[in-house]
């Protein structure tokens, strides 16, 4: 941990290396956190598609893009709302309303109007947690848990446990429809990884996600509109939760209130894994990238080799203890 | 300073604040002249920040009225109305997000765009990054580069920015709460200069400090604050130390 910590001392004083000596020199221990990951994440990759047949098929490749793309969806919003200050209990609960309300509305009213009515949904439940946190001012964890106990229980009373379904042949065929083996579904993750790419790095919102989940209470007195960023913020969370929650009708052709009951903690895991801590103010949407992927990839190996998979589990909760020991330790050698 | 007196940019007339039937502040007047520093003492309680508060526009007064550049207010409604009028407040906690860059904080609230469509609105960081280096060179503070993380910068650094921050945006009077309270001597001394340099450009300084040295060094007047009530103005050329304490603790009354 020494030369750690001298390599970030470094980079402090001289300040101005660019480049692959740079790149070799976090600015913090997150940025250490996240290379690492990422130097794993690659040389993993690397070694797979040279050690399996099976991993370098085409197939296999799309398939794990294909499986890191719901979580991923999610994983993005939450990015958001972690670098805000906060984070989201109830993206599971909210992905699986908007799956069901999608699919509900699309039996009688048509598949459009069903995934609009599931948007609709995931928007009101992110504006409710964004006026709780902000407005109300309750600590995120609490609104966001109660968001998710209130949405699930109105959500098993509504569908009285039952998944909804048979559902029009035009959710199989969104399902199915893919350009070159890249599926609808992949499509439609890669445009929101984008979209909340260019939100976050080059809009003032996107920096005044940054300012307040930093120091809320000087960004107000700078002039930032604190409360509508939360809103905004929580909001994005829950229209991306929702995208992933009526993609996943999709897939499986039925909309199921159970649906995403691990997501949201394996979004917050994604985030953490890929380089950025609790608390706020720093972090970027390629955290939420690399911490997906490194979570599908694993699955897919553990998959390949014939591993039992709970040892999916047991290895990210290895991966994130590594990683916010490693910044919990840099903060307190900073100081 | 001028021997005749100069208009003053902030005149506080009669500002009384009642909390129930307590009263912060009872009819207290004050003002300050362009390049003008002006201490602010008083034991805890004294009702100095009750009248920084109101003159930062974090609160308004129970009465009385604020002078401002000629135009009279019952009070600043907030203080980002203050600050867009050319007041601004430099907190003792600095109110610096630690994880963005010197930059970032600079602008905040204020940032310049390629292309302006609200929220969406998108961020000219070259602008912003030249302006900067502009602006710390202007005020003479020195950091390593405008992309360093405020949180890795010295206290003395800090506070330059939190200054700078106050100073950029052609303000006219900048209230301090305590500048150099975490500082260490010579860290202080550069937060001095960087004061005197604002007093060089016209800028009104209001500074809210326990530190003796610190207002006989830098201040032109210093307004004695006891229960509420402004027990002093005087100026610091023809008082001393222990006069302004007599006036902090009780032992002496001047009338103002």
């Amino acid at each position: 941990m020494t030369s750690v910590t001298e390599l970030i001392q470094t980079d402090q004083r001289t300040g101005e290396s660019h480049g692959f000596i740079a790149w070799l020199r976090p600015k913090s221990s997150a940025e250490l956190v996240q290379r690492v990951m990422l130097v794993v994440l690659v040389v993993g990759v690397v070694a797979l598609l040279i050690a399996s047949p099976v991993f370098r098929t085409p197939q296999n490749l799309l398939n794990i893009i294909q499986q890191a793309s719901l979580v991923g969806i999610v994983a993005g919003g939450m990015q958001f709302m972690i670098i805000s200050g906060g984070f989201d209990l109830s993206v599971g609960a909210t992905a699986a309303a908007a799956g069901c309300a999608a699919a509900f509305v699309s039996i009688e009213r048509g598949l459009l109007l069903g995934i609009a009515i599931g948007l609709l949904v995931g928007l009101v439940a992110g504006i409710g947690n964004g006026i709780l946190i902000a407005k109300v001012r309750i600590n995120p964890f609490i609104a966001t848990f109660g968001m998710q106990a209130v949405i699930t229980g109105l959500l098993f009373v509504a569908t009285d446990a039952k998944p909804i379904a048979p559902l029009p042949a035009e959710w199989r065929q969104l399902g199915l429809f893919n350009i070159s083996g890249l599926s609808f579904v992949s499509i439609v993750f890669i445009l929101v990884m984008v979209l909340l790419f260019g939100l976050l790095k080059f809009t003032r919102y996107g920096k005044h996600v940054y300012a307040v989940g930093s120091n809320s209470e000087g960004s107000r007195r700078a002039g930032v509109r604190v409360s509508r960023v939360l809103i905004t913020t929580y909001a994005i969370g829950g229209v991306t939760a929702a995208i992933a929650g009526i993609l996943l009708v999709s897939l499986s052709g039925v909309g199921s209130p159970s649906a995403g009951s691990t997501w949201s903690l394996l979004a917050i895991a994604a985030v953490i894994l890929g380089g950025t801590p609790l608390g706020g103010g720093v972090g970027g949407l390629s955290s939420a990238v690399l911490g997906v992927l490194l979570l599908t990839v694993l699955t897919n190996v553990l998959t390949l080799y014939s591993i039992s998979a709970h040892w999916q589990p047991f290895v990210m909760g290895l991966g994130v203890l590594a990683a916010v020991s490693t910044e919990s330790i840099g903060r307190m050698r900073k100081k | 300073m001028n021997s005749q007196s100069p208009t003053p940019i902030i005149e506080a007339r009669n500002i009384t604040k009642r909390y129930g039937g307590v009263h912060a502040l009872l009819n207290a007047n004050l003002y300050v002249n362009p390049g003008e520093c002006v201490g602010i003492m008083g034991d805890n309680g004294a009702g100095k920040s009750t009248m920084v508060k109101i003159l930062s526009g974090a609160q308004p007064a129970t009465s009385g009225s604020i002078h401002f550049d000629g135009v009279q207010y019952d009070s600043f409604g907030s203080p980002v109305e203050a600050r867009s009028i050319g007041v601004e407040t430099v907190y003792q906690d600095l109110s610096l997000a630690d994880d963005l860059d010197v930059t970032s904080n600079l602008f905040m609230g204020r940032e310049e765009y390629l292309v302006k469509l609200g929220d969406l609105s998108i961020l000219n960081r070259a602008k912003m990054v030249k302006r900067t280096e502009e602006l710390l060179g202007e005020i003479g503070v020195n950091v390593p580069k405008p992309g360093s993380i405020v949180g890795g910068l010295s206290g003395g650094q800090r506070q330059g920015i939190a200054i700078a921050r106050a100073a950029g945006w052609g303000s006219k009077f900048i209230i301090m709460d305590e500048p150099t309270a975490a500082l260490g001597l010579q860290e202080t001394e550069h937060v001095h200069e960087i004061i005197r340099g604002l007093k060089r450009r016209g800028i009104a300084v209001m500074i809210v400090s326990h530190n003796m040295d610190q207002v006989m060094q830098l201040c032109d007047r210093v307004y004695v604050f006891r229960r509420g009530v402004i027990v002093g103005d005087v100026r610091v050329a023809e008082t001393t130390p222990e006069e302004i304490i007599a006036m902090i603790t009780g032992a002496k009354q001047l009338s103002a």
